[in-house]
């Protein structure tokens, strides 16, 4: 009697026990989340560190909004991570998705920002006289 | 022999940059147009500079600078230029009138030379016997500008013909300089080539040996009668955007100061001093907060 009282309490207790473990949904961290140039409308460069985790393993692709073709794809994984320098002059979106699949899974965005607003003179930062 | 940018005017001036400046970029969400020339900045940095000069003594250490400059919708802007990349030729008051799609053309009152005052102090064996001062004010003068944009090549030519300095009417003063910048990953690498030319009035009324100094009957301070005269200034600068607010700003400028003025008694006297030079060198480090 005991016994099988005990053993209720295990399988009652055990979903709790296993959301401790494991990633209830995807996460995606992208390092550093700015990327900074001195005028508005210039190619900014960063290297960037993108980590991602998925519940359960497969098989995933990362896609950036600034080329067609994936950054990297990965097979039969639930974590992956890339390093590599980016080079835009816009805001840049990432996408974690199955290679099969449009939906995305997960997203982050670098955010480009500038030291000077752009306008007809915007490169008087050294005015000249 | 000092040469001071400050008078009513230039504060003036500078206290309306800097305020007018912080409003309009709290809106700067209203100026959503492209073509619009509405807007600006300012720039205030603080670090380190050397400057050698025939003007003051030498200068290295620490050193505030700041730059900035703001147009209203309907043409007028201000311009303050103490900063790290330019010269420091004071504040600027004008209007900007036609632009095209690589020009743009203004009517535009500027510092065409600064405030200077010159000490002089004879004696014997160190003892001083007379003592004599003449100071001058700055000159502003009216014209044109035209600045040009090609790509990275930035282009700027002044003409200005009126004079509002009370000393003189008849005064020419104009500047021609070409700029080109670098993107290297995210420094921006830029050199400038410039060349200013002030006419025998200006030159004279700031460089000519005075009639009382003349008449002292010193031999290194005879009379100077100056003709035109052409600076040539080089300048080459590294900066590095830290973050959206903060920008590092490094530059080393050589003026080629103009035979007329160099060759002036009162010139070869100051710039033989300890401390001073013959040229202009300015090397600046600084951290700019831009707003």
């Amino acid at each position: 009697m005991l016994y099988k009282l005990l053993l209720s309490v295990c399988l009652v207790s055990a979903p709790t026990v296993r959301a401790n473990n494991e990633p209830l949904k995807p996460v995606m961290i992208l390092s550093p989340a700015q990327c900074v140039a001195i005028h508005q409308g210039q190619d900014c460069y960063v290297d960037i560190k993108l980590s991602w985790q998925m519940p359960t393993p497969g098989e995933y692709c990362l896609f950036s909004s600034i080329r067609v073709e994936p950054l990297k794809c990965w097979q039969k994984a639930s974590a992956g991570q890339l390093k590599r320098e980016i080079v835009s002059s816009e805001n840049v979106r990432f996408i974690l998705r199955r290679p099969t699949s449009q939906e995305p899974l997960a997203t982050q965005e670098l955010e480009l920002a500038w030291v000077y607003k752009k306008n007809a003179r915007a490169r008087s930062s050294w005015r000249m006289f | 022999m000092k040469a001071r940018i400050s008078n009513p005017l230039s504060h003036a001036l500078l206290a309306l940059c800097i305020t007018q400046s912080g409003q309009a970029l709290a809106n700067q969400a209203g100026a959503s147009d492209p073509s619009s020339q509405a807007g600006g900045f300012l720039k205030i940095g603080y670090g380190y500079k050397f400057e050698q000069t025939p003007y003051h003594d030498e200068k290295n250490g620490a050193a505030m600078f700041l730059s900035g400059r703001y147009q209203f919708d309907f043409g007028l802007y201000l311009e303050a230029s103490h900063g790290a990349n330019e010269l420091d030729l004071g504040n600027s008051l004008g209007f900007n009138f036609y632009n095209t799609e690589h020009w743009n053309f203004d009517l535009h009152a500027m510092q065409a030379h600064g405030e200077t005052v010159m000490e002089f102090v004879f004696g014997v064996d160190d003892i001083p016997m007379q003592s004599y001062r003449m100071d001058r004010d700055e000159t502003h003068m009216l014209g044109l500008r035209a600045s040009g944009q090609y790509g990275q090549t930035s282009l700027q030519f002044i003409v200005a013909p009126y004079s509002f300095n009370e000393d003189y009417d008849d005064a020419l003063f104009g500047s021609a300089w070409v700029a080109h910048t670098w993107q290297i990953k995210n420094w921006e690498l830029y050199a400038s080539l410039g060349a200013n030319f002030r006419s025998s009035e200006i030159i004279n009324h700031y460089y000519s040996t005075s009639s009382e100094i003349v008449d002292l009957g010193i031999p290194r301070l005879a009379a100077y009668d100056a003709d035109y005269g052409v600076d040539v200034i080089g300048q080459i600068g590294l900066n590095y955007p830290v973050s959206r607010d903060l920008l590092f700003e490094s530059y080393y400028r050589y003026t080629d100061v103009s035979d007329s003025i160099a060759d002036s008694p009162v010139m070869k006297l100051f710039s033989d001093l300890d401390g001073r030079s013959d040229n202009v060198t300015e090397v600046g480090m600084l951290m700019s907060y831009v707003f």
